[in-house]
């Protein structure tokens, strides 16, 4: 249970983080948790953070709660929970990165908590909020299914006021049921304490964060770890096409399967997509690079003979 | 999908010019249409490129999706830069300052960088007669900042800035006809093309990039997100646009109009709106109107390139 913690003028603030991918309502999850901490006289914030990402690439948003107003604008490097909407972030971002040493992770999974639990985080917890937005919202956007996870750990929002928030926003039918995945996963919601959890099981997570990664090999350093005196007038990049050391591969959820023995090598799948990742081989077939293929579809849509199957991203098996 | 495309795809080029690792939405029109005019146009060439969601997506910095020179400038100057540097090339040629090696100069802008802001310096250097070719990507609003209407954004369509409710149906002017401006500049190469007829789309850059003087190509590229349909319909939607005669494909050279992709029947015109999130809500009325401007828009075209 997390109530206000001090900060260093004596003031009370909690600070979120959210992970999602484009398009799964990491802002709104923010926002109406925002929302719920102003209906009860608090102050709050929610703001995405900006940058050229699209529809399926990693995001947050930030929320911020005070019991005074705020003067902060920036972006939580430090947040006291973390929470994260889709498991397959969990090969992509560290999401625990720069969480307080008593923080909390709560994260959407199917597994038990422990499986996520770090020596220095205080709890850990899991909900299948994606099995519970199917059954109930019959789409898997998680993005209110997990404030009912926040509510039940948080003390800092009432239940009512995130109903509350959820009525104004959205319409009659989608509020009612948005509120019933919320008041399921309230229930549902699996906590571990670091007391509780079994030594052997402590840090596990920890190897599959550190290998956690956006790029390839050859990737120039981050756009922050610049010094102004590194940059080429004009801000010219001269490393021509270096955008290859990005995976865009990690934003699919979908995933195109060739059927061999269908395919009549006409190229079609290689010629519509956008994203360059076919290549063909020695025997003449076109092979997707994962690296890059974003699951869109257009393959498998547009291949005459229907030889392109999409099938559903797993979990990453490592955790 | 017409046979053509299906034998003879593969006789484009292995070659890309434009790295994957670009940071588009899934099944982007736009990504994909640049991809294929890089294709055709080849190496030597140098790109001018207005801001949009192309510019955002392919160089976040220190990242670059580009194999071939090609910088970013000013939303509403890509044609004067893509000028200035054909300009250039042509005096330091002259003064033998650098090889006489043919280098192509383009162009690009989104429908925004090109039929709102960007016109002044397009009809500009249209009018100056600087050889480069201008591509519009043209996929119909500012899909970069969150789908607002430009004047390129079609009759009926919901965006931000111009919702549809009860009164008033969506966008209620008429989309821009672009490529009659650029022809009434009288350049020698005018052509609108489509990705999802990739071999017409890179016949037309070649033809243009070869043209004495300015050429003007007009891309429909199709938004899955903007428009609101799914990710893999991406080319299923340019096919349609243009069999139901909403985006002809055409090229008008030298001032002669010719029909590329022609058909001795339109499809339906609401078997390409009404699946789409943007024109789900066209009532008979307004759809009546539409079919009425985009049947007389397919007979003009055709009357011109019979003459």
């Amino acid at each position: 249970m997390v109530v206000f913690k001090k900060g260093k003028g004596g003031e009370k603030v909690l600070e979120i983080r959210f992970h999602g991918r484009g398009g799964q309502g990491a802002v709104t999850s923010a926002e109406l948790f925002a929302q719920a901490a102003i209906m009860e006289g608090k102050y709050a914030q929610a703001f995405p953070s900006f940058g050229p990402e699209r529809r399926g690439a990693p995001v947050v948003a930030f929320c911020r709660i005070d019991d005074r107003p705020i003067f902060l604008r920036t972006e939580i490097n430090e947040p006291d929970i973390v929470m994260v909407l889709d498991p397959s972030l969990l090969s992509v971002v560290d999401v625990t990165a720069g969480l307080k040493d008593d923080g909390i992770l709560i994260i959407n999974s199917e597994k038990e908590p422990h499986h996520f639990m770090l020596e220095r985080l205080e709890q850990a917890a899991t909900i299948n909020a994606t099995q519970i937005a199917l059954d109930i919202l019959k789409r898997p956007i998680t993005n209110t299914v997990l404030l009912g996870a926040l509510a039940r750990i948080s003390a800092v929002v009432k239940m009512e006021s995130i109903i509350d928030a959820i009525e104004q926003r959205f319409d009659a039918k989608n509020a009612a049921r948005n509120v019933q995945a919320l008041q399921k996963a309230f229930a549902e919601t699996l906590i571990l304490s670091k007391n509780d959890c079994k030594p052997e099981s402590l840090n596990s997570f920890q190897k599959y964060i550190a290998a956690a990664s956006t790029t390839r090999e050859g990737a120039p350093k981050a756009d922050s770890e610049y010094l102004w005196n590194e940059l080429q007038p004009g801000c010219v990049v001269t490393d021509a096409g270096n955008a290859k050391s990005f995976r865009t591969g990690d934003w699919r959820s979908f995933l195109p399967v060739l059927n061999k023995e269908r395919c009549i090598r006409c190229g079609v799948c290689w010629v519509f997509c956008p994203d360059m990742a076919y290549r063909q081989d020695q025997e003449g077939y076109y092979l997707v690079d994962l690296d890059y293929c974003k699951g869109c579809g257009i393959c498998a849509q547009e291949c005459p003979v229907g030889a392109i199957q999409m099938e559903m991203e797993k979990e990453a098996d490592a955790v | 999908m017409n046979d053509a495309n299906v034998y003879a795809v593969k006789t484009l080029t292995k070659k890309e010019y434009f790295a994957p690792g670009h940071r588009s939405c899934l099944g982007c029109g736009e990504a994909l249409a640049v991809r294929l005019v890089h294709k055709a146009l080849g190496r030597n060439v140098i790109t001018a490129s207005a801001t949009g969601c192309m510019e955002i997506v392919s160089s976040p910095f220190p990242l670059t999706s580009w194999e071939i020179p090609w910088i970013h400038v000013a939303f509403e100057n890509a044609a004067a830069v893509a000028g200035g540097i054909e300009a250039a090339l042509k005096v330091l040629q002259r003064k033998g300052k650098i090889s006489d090696k043919k280098v192509s100069v383009v162009a690009m802008a989104g429908d925004g960088g090109t039929v709102d802001i960007g016109l002044q310096a397009l009809s500009g250097a249209m009018e100056r007669g600087h050889k480069f070719l201008y591509v519009c990507y043209d996929n119909e609003a500012y899909m970069n900042t969150g789908v607002q209407r430009s004047s390129a954004t079609p009759f009926g369509a919901h965006t931000t800035t111009s919702p549809a409710g009860t009164v008033v149906p969506g966008q209620v002017t008429w989309k821009k006809n672009m490529p009659e401006i650029a022809v009434a500049h009288k350049i020698p190469y005018v052509a609108t093309a489509t990705p999802s007829y990739p071999l017409d789309l890179v016949n037309k850059i070649k033809k243009g990039i070869a043209a004495d003087g300015p050429a003007y190509v007009h891309i429909l590229s199709v938004c899955p997100t903007g428009w609101g349909i799914a990710s893999e319909e991406t080319i299923k939607f340019g096919r349609l646009a243009v069999q139901t005669g909403f985006f002809p494909l055409y090229e008008v050279e030298n001032g002669k109009y010719k029909i590329t992709v022609d058909f001795e029947e339109l499809m339906p015109l609401e078997q390409y709106l009404l699946p789409q999130r943007r024109f789900r809500h066209l009532a008979e009325d307004t759809l009546g109107y539409i079919r009425g401007r985009v049947a007389e828009q397919w007979e003009e075209l055709q009357k011109r390139s019979a003459e």
